[in-house]
C-alpha cells in the first residue's frame, strides 16, 4: 500500500540542475565505457560494464521526463507583463492562455518565454495602443503532439492586409524562416513591429537552428496570428566530424545536402570567388580553413554541400572522420562574438569539439 | 578570508578561494578560432566545457610564451573559467583590511602577505573577461 500523500513533491531547482548535470557527465562517459568494454578481455569485467551501461541508459531515459516543465510556469510572468503594458499604454488587454498543461523541455521554456515576451510587448505597442479598442485580446495556445511543439499567438487588433503584404514583399506566404534578413526587417516595418528588431532576428535565427517554423497570418481589422512550431528532438543532433588543419569540427547532419570528392568537380574562379557547378546549381566554394584562420596542413579533399534557408554553400574541408550523436552545449559568453561557431560538444575521448554554425556561415558569404 | 596564491613565471598572484572550484593538471586543449587572444582553448571538465585563459596575457597584455602546468577552475556568475598558471603556491589566511587598491582603482588590488606584495585578482576584474 502506498503511503504517499501527494503525487508531486517540491524539489529545489538548483538541486535538480545539479542532478541533471551529473547525469550529463555520466552520458558523456558512456561512450568511453563502451570503448573500454570492447577492449577488456575478462568476460566478468565486461558483464559489469554492460550492467553499468544499461543503468546509465535507464537513468538517461527517466531524467528526460524530469526535465519536462509545464507551460503553466510562464503564466504569472506573462500576466504581469500584460498588466505592465496595460499601464504603460493605458489600455485594457485580456490574456487568454490555453494549453497550459503542455509539457516542454526545461531549456526551451526560456526561449518560449522570450518569444512571448517580445511579441506581447510589440502587439500592445503597435496593435492595441495606436487603436484604442474597447476589448483587446491576446490568445496564446500551446500544444504538443510528441514530435512538434506548436504555439499560436493571436491578437484581435487591427491586423494587416495579408495579400497586400505578401505582394509588397513579393512572397507567396509569410513563412519568416524562408525570408532573408532584410525581408524580415521590411516585413516588421510594414506591420509596425519595430520595438526590438535585433531581438526578433536573433529569436528567428535560433528557430532556424532548431529547424522550426514561424508563420504570420492576418485579416485586416480582425486578427493577426503567428504560429511557431519547434521540433522536440533538437537537443541531441547527429553530426559529421571533419578535419580542418589539425583540428576536428562537427557539422550538424541536418544541414548537409551531399558530400562530394573534390577531384570529381571543376572549380571556376570569378572575381576571386571560387565556385563549383553541381546538379545545375552554381555554388560558392568556402574554404573553411580561411574562414577560421587555420593553417592548412594538407590539400583539402572533400566538398560538403550545406543548405539552410534555400541557400547553399560548398564547404571545403581536409577530410571526413566520422558520424556521431552529439549534445550541443551553448557557447560560453567569452565566445559569443564568434559567429562561425554554434556551440561545443564533448566527444567520447573527452575532448571538446566545436560545432560549426551553418546558417550563420551561409549568411556571411 | 582565504586566498589561493599561484605563480606566473616568477611573479606571485592570488585569488579569493571562494571563487575557486577545482585545480586541474594541464590537459589537451581545443583551440578556438577567431577568439580573443587570451583564450587559449577549451577543456571539458566534469561535463562542462570551460574556456582556458592565458592569465599572463590577460594581466599584462604581453605575449609571453609561457608553458602552463595547472588550470585553476573558477566560477564567475553562472559560468566557469579556467586560469592557466605555472604553479600553485599556497593557501593563505589574510585580513580583509590588508587589501589595498592601487590608484583608487577597484579593479586592481594588492595584498601584503608576510611583507610580500601579491596582486589579488578580484571578482570584478575576472567578470570583465
Amino acid at each position: 500500500m502506498s503511503n504517499d500523500f501527494s503525487e508531486i513533491s517540491n524539489v529545489n531547482k538548483k538541486n535538480l540542475d545539479e542532478l541533471l548535470h551529473l547525469v550529463e557527465e555520466l552520458v558523456i562517459n558512456k561512450v568511453r565505457i563502451e570503448k573500454m568494454k570492447n577492449e577488456v578481455s575478462d568476460s566478468s569485467h565486461g558483464k559489469i560494464l554492460d550492467q553499468e551501461l544499461r543503468i546509465i541508459s535507464e537513468i538517461q531515459a527517466s531524467i528526460k521526463k524530469v526535465r519536462l516543465i509545464k507551460i503553466k510556469t510562464l503564466t504569472n510572468s506573462l500576466e504581469s507583463l500584460v498588466s505592465n503594458c496595460c499601464t504603460e499604454y493605458n489600455i485594457n488587454v485580456d490574456l487568454i492562455f490555453s494549453g497550459q498543461e503542455t509539457e516542454i523541455e526545461n531549456t526551451l521554456i526560456i526561449y518560449i518565454h522570450n518569444i512571448l515576451n517580445y511579441l506581447i510587448k510589440d502587439i500592445c505597442a503597435s496593435e492595441f495602443a495606436a487603436f484604442k479598442n474597447e476589448s483587446n485580446q491576446i490568445k496564446v495556445t500551446t500544444y504538443s503532439d510528441g514530435k512538434n511543439f506548436t504555439m499560436v499567438i493571436e491578437s484581435n487588433g487591427k491586423g494587416f492586409n495579408y495579400e497586400d503584404t505578401c505582394e509588397k514583399l513579393n512572397k507567396k506566404n509569410l513563412d519568416l524562416i524562408s525570408f532573408e534578413e532584410d525581408e524580415v526587417k521590411k516585413f516588421l516595418n510594414i506591420i509596425n513591429f519595430t520595438n526590438n528588431f535585433e531581438e526578433f532576428l536573433k529569436l528567428r535565427l535560433d528557430l532556424i537552428y532548431l529547424d522550426g517554423s514561424m508563420e504570420f497570418e492576418s485579416v485586416a481589422n480582425e486578427f493577426m496570428r503567428l504560429t511557431i512550431i519547434i521540433p522536440l528532438t533538437s537537443s541531441i543532433m547527429q553530426g559529421l566530424l571533419v578535419t580542418i588543419g589539425d583540428q576536428i569540427f562537427a557539422i550538424p547532419l541536418d544541414f548537409i545536402e551531399t558530400i562530394i570528392n573534390k577531384n570529381t568537380v571543376k572549380t571556376k574562379k570569378s572575381k576571386n570567388i571560387e565556385m563549383i557547378i553541381y546538379m545545375d546549381h552554381i555554388i560558392q566554394l568556402v574554404r573553411v580553413s580561411d574562414l577560421l584562420k587555420i593553417e592548412a596542413i594538407s590539400e583539402p579533399s572533400c566538398i560538403i554541400i550545406v543548405k539552410s534557408n534555400n541557400k547553399r554553400a560548398a564547404l571545403l574541408v581536409d577530410s571526413l572522420l566520422d558520424q556521431t550523436d552529439m549534445v550541443i552545449k551553448h557557447k560560453h559568453s567569452i565566445m559569443m562574438d564568434i559567429g562561425e561557431i554554434k556551440g561545443t560538444t564533448i566527444l567520447g575521448d573527452g575532448l571538446v569539439t566545436l560545432v560549426l554554425d551553418i546558417p550563420s556561415i551561409l549568411k556571411e558569404i | 578570508m582565504q586566498i589561493l596564491t599561484f605563480l606566473l613565471k616568477d611573479e606571485r598572484y592570488a585569488i579569493d578561494i571562494t571563487l575557486v572550484n577545482t585545480i586541474e593538471n594541464k590537459m589537451p586543449l581545443t583551440p578556438v578560432p577567431n577568439s580573443k587572444k587570451y583564450v587559449i582553448g577549451l577543456i571539458s571538465n566534469r561535463g562542462s566545457v570551460i574556456p582556458v585563459i592565458n592569465t599572463s596575457l590577460m594581466l599584462d597584455d604581453k605575449d609571453i610564451n609561457n608553458i602552463f602546468e595547472k588550470f585553476i577552475i573558477i566560477s564567475i556568475g553562472n559560468e566557469k573559467l579556467a586560469l592557466a598558471v605555472n604553479e600553485i603556491d599556497d593557501v593563505v589566511e589574510i585580513e580583509e583590511k590588508n587589501i589595498e587598491n592601487i590608484n583608487n582603482d577597484e579593479d586592481f588590488s594588492i595584498v601584503n602577505v608576510n611583507s610580500n606584495v601579491i596582486t589579488l585578482l578580484t571578482y570584478k576584474q575576472l567578470k570583465k573577461i
